[in-house]
């Protein structure tokens, strides 16, 4: 292969890993943003989503758009109910907040493994065939998930800047206060914001079951990412997130690529700390005072 | 007079916008001085950057003749210019005294490592210490609470918790970020008394943000007033009330509310 | 955070004020009765648990010391793997006895956590706790990967005994005096520096960082000498634990020991020392006991800590002040 090629290849493989990052990051990044809670379940909800794709999509044949959509319906209630039965009367304070998540985290995690098992299993492409321009080829499936990825976040963003709830949200994400004086339920906003925000996690991971293979474990490193991708882009900022993470996927496929796998692995580490020294706040984010 | 507290030509800025634009002014040795403007004049930034909190953009600040920007509140409390907070603002698990022994951890006689493994004078000088905080209870007029814990407090007496945290750190100047913020007329006159009484016991000058211009008005020997990040006057009492600047700031922020 | 630690430190009666010797007296008697307890368990597989217990003992009581200046280090699982493959490797490689080699893990273990604290101590809360996060992933992609050190996956065998002058600490009952001995240590030197003025300092800055400053109180650097303290505690308890289980490998010190650890002080009660103890002491036996039903120990875990935080926020500790009400 020429370099022109493996820089393509590269380029395309780091915008499926980078758009799975990036639905990920948005949703850990509205939790924070909205409710000041660090969802260290994040993952799960992925796992979970990722799950759902394994029955509905590879065992019972469902169409996979149909999957898609089950997953976030799914996994988004399961993220209210969540939200209203551990994290609501718990989120008076950062810490306690953030460690139920990671008793949240532990529970579902654990329950998966235990009637699904260890071993990871493998679920079919959702298209077959690639796609041939020149020398360069494009597996259709990977091409799927961008456009799948792209298409979820454009309406996403669409929802925050239009609808009247991805408004409020936006408001109570500014100033709870102020928000509170308008008349805006932070009740009501709380719980859609959770479930939205593991509804878009566990879309990522039923888009990225076909590519990577389904297990109990497999939430873990996308929401490692997503930690990172919401530090580059600052924590609470949508817009870094979706940056962000485009970002964070383009170097990490480059990187594996020149560098090998695991030292881009630590060096990424290692530049997120960096970054954070230098600015604190995030590449996008705002200072907090 | 001699100044202890020297601010010159401080500016901040945000981004492009300034907060504060040629801020200068002085705290003598024995005065009670009054930082007064509408909302959003600039006052709880110019606090914030006197007290280290923020660092200015340009301008210089002294204390007893030493540059203090740059350094971290710690070592401006330990200078001798002590603050206290805008809203209440104690410990809230420990007792209404170790509240206050704890303002007076820089000046206590007790090492670090030294209290590690107690000794007969790390012992005594604890209790000097504990008388100390004792008295400045009975200043503030808690003392018959100290043994309750702060964050049980009603409301007006955590204020003046604050106020003898403030001043176990022994400064030569205080600080009081919207003293009588939240308090009843009764409290908020009660609070101007002891002010006045810090000052005239000798204690320590006093600076004082404030946004109720009565309580400045009767207790404040020099007033500066702030408006959109300016110092649009500086002055006594009597001036400043009739100063045509000034009462527009207050008159126009009032016409917008 | 001001609001947070009010809700925190609400069951919190503690007043450093209020110094009590009690402890001393309990600890006293606690040696005594330790004394005798490998010759009282019915079997090694208990004495092993009372080890393990000790062991997270030391683990619980030093993260508390970070989390008493208002700080969660996820962390902390890999400072405890950090001083265990640095002991481990000292004494394969170097053949550094035992006993040396946990006191230099142990330094080497706070001075790197003293470099990376003063580094990332600038961030508060979230951003904290985040960094803490990565630098255990960066451990345990770096255990897995440098394998001309680490032994990778496999890990590192054969790492010789404890032992102390001459004496030997190699089976699971001598290992056990051992282990209290250090247990006891790391004990008094909680509760030393919890009445000391490093303790008045770390309590003024758990409960309100801004005013702590003002009052003089350097906080950054108080924060710092509690990371550096509790996680050179826990490289020197990675340490036993390399010597004691004599194997280690990355999956040693995980994320998720972290959390049990998290989930200790939580669970025993976060306002008092005493709760981390409580904490390991409780939750180190039961997953040991449960081992049949696989998974279901971490699922009971995260249920018992979910369960706590909701219903019994002041944790374990907090029944005692029902029964027996403060006077405070």
């Amino acid at each position: 292969m020429d370099f022109m090629t493996l820089t393509v290849q590269a380029g395309v493989n780091g915008l499926v890993i980078g758009m799975m990052y990036m639905l990920m990051a948005v949703g850990f990044t509205l939790v924070f943003g909205i409710m000041r809670i660090v969802n260290f379940a994040h993952g799960e909800f992925y796992m979970i989503g990722s799950l759902v794709a394994f029955y509905t999509f590879a065992q019972w044949e469902v169409p996979f758009v149909l999957t898609l959509v089950l997953a976030a319906v799914c996994v988004g209630l399961i993220g209210m109910v969540v939200e209203w039965l551990v994290i609501r009367p718990l989120r008076s304070d950062e810490l306690t907040g953030m460690i139920a998540t990671l008793g949240i985290s532990v529970v579902l995690q654990n329950a998966v493994l235990m009637f699904f098992g260890a071993s990871p299993r493998a679920i079919p492409d959702v298209v077959e065939g690639s796609l041939h321009v020149g020398p360069v080829v494009f597996t259709w499936s990977r091409l799927l998930v961008i456009a799948a990825a792209a298409v979820i976040v454009g309406g996403f963003w669409l929802f925050m800047q239009k609808h009247k709830l991805g408004r409020a949200m936006r408001a109570v994400a500014q100033d709870q206060e102020a928000a509170l004086i308008q008349g805006i339920s932070v009740d009501r906003i709380f719980p859609l914001a959770f479930g939205i925000s593991v509804a878009l996690a566990a879309v990522a991971g039923a888009l990225m079951a076909p590519v990577f293979a389904v297990s109990p474990f497999v939430g873990t490193t996308p929401m490692l990412k997503a930690f990172i991708v919401v530090i580059l882009g600052g924590l609470g900022s949508i817009p870094g997130a979706i940056l962000g993470g485009l970002l964070l996927g383009l170097i990490e496929s480059y990187g594996a690529t020149m560098l090998g796998s695991v030292v881009a692995d630590i060096l990424q580490l290692a530049l997120v700390i960096g970054i954070l020294l230098i600015r604190p706040s995030g590449l996008l984010g705002h200072r907090e005072a | 007079m001699k100044p202890v507290l020297e601010v010159k030509d401080v500016q901040k800025r945000f981004g492009g916008l300034w907060a504060l634009k040629n801020i200068s002014f002085m705290v003598g040795d024995a005065e009670v001085v009054g930082l007064i403007g509408p909302n959003g004049a600039g006052k709880t930034t110019c606090f914030n950057v006197v007290s280290g909190q923020l660092p200015p953009s340009s301008g210089e600040i002294s204390f007893d003749g030493q540059s203090i920007v740059g350094l971290r509140p710690n070592r401006i409390v330990r200078l001798g210019l002590s603050r206290t907070f805008q809203a209440t603002s104690v410990f809230p698990a420990a007792s209404v005294l170790e509240n206050v022994i704890r303002g007076a951890i820089t000046r206590m006689n007790v090492s670090f490592l030294g209290s590690l493994l107690p000794t007969p004078g790390s012992a005594e000088a604890m209790e000097r210490a504990r008388e100390r905080c004792m008295q400045l209870l009975h200043q503030v007029g808690i003392a018959h609470v100290h043994d309750h814990l702060a964050g049980a407090l009603p409301y007006g007496y955590q204020r003046r918790l604050g106020v003898a945290i403030a001043l176990a750190s022994e400064p030569k100047v205080i600080m009081m970020d919207e003293p009588a913020a939240g308090l009843n007329p009764e409290e908020s006159a009660a609070m101007g008394r002891l002010i006045r009484q810090i000052h005239e016991s000798g204690q320590a000058s006093v600076l004082i943000v404030e946004h109720d211009m009565r309580l400045v008005m009767g207790i404040c020997d020099r007033i500066i007033v702030l408006d959109h990040g300016e110092q649009i006057a500086a002055g006594k009492p009597d001036e400043i009330k009739s100063n045509p600047q000034v009462i527009e700031a207050y008159l126009g922020a009032e016409a917008v509310h | 955070m001001r609001e947070t630690s009010m809700v925190l430190d609400k069951s919190a009666p503690s007043d450093p004020a209020r110094r009590s010797w009690t402890p001393l007296v309990l600890v006293i008697v606690a040696c005594g009765a330790a004394a005798f307890v490998p010759s009282l368990l019915p079997n090694l597989f208990y004495v092993h648990i009372a080890n393990l217990t000790l062991l997270s003992g030391i683990f619980a009581l030093s993260l508390w010391i970070i989390y008493s200046v208002g700080q969660l280090s996820l962390g902390h699982a890999a400072f405890a793997g950090l001083g265990a493959y640095i002991s481990a490797l000292l004494a394969l490689r170097l053949g550094v006895p035992p006993l040396l080699s946990l006191v230099i893990s142990g330094l080497a273990t706070a001075t790197s956590a003293a470099l990376l604290g003063a580094v990332i101590l600038r961030l508060r809360g979230v951003y904290f706790v985040l960094v803490t996060f990565l630098f255990g992933q960066i451990f345990t992609l770096v255990a897995l990967n440098w394998s001309d050190v680490t032994n990778g996956a496999n890990g590192l065998i054969s790492i010789p005994p404890m032992a102390l002058f001459g004496l030997s600490f190699a089976s699971r009952s001598s290992f056990f005096y051992f282990a209290f001995a250090m247990f006891i240590l790391v004990l008094l030197l909680t509760w030393a520096l919890n009445r000391s003025m490093f303790g008045r300092a770390f309590h003024s800055i758990q409960q309100n960082i801004d005013l702590a400053e003002s009052c003089g109180i350097d906080t950054s650097r108080f924060q710092i000498v509690a990371f550096a303290i509790g996680s050179g505690i826990a490289g020197v308890g990675g340490a036993m634990m390399a010597h004691y289980i004599r194997y280690i490998s990355p999956d040693t010190f995980t994320f998720q020991n972290s959390v049990a650890f998290i989930t200790m002080i939580v669970v025993g009660g976060r306002s008092l020392y005493w709760g981390a103890l409580v904490g390991a002491l409780f939750l180190t036996p039961l997953p040991e006991l449960l081992r049949d039903f696989a998974g279901m120990q971490h699922i009971l875990y995260g249920a018992v800590m979910i369960v706590v935080l909701r219903f019994l926020p002041g944790g374990l500790i907090s029944l005692a002040s029902l029964v027996k009400p403060n006077r405070g």
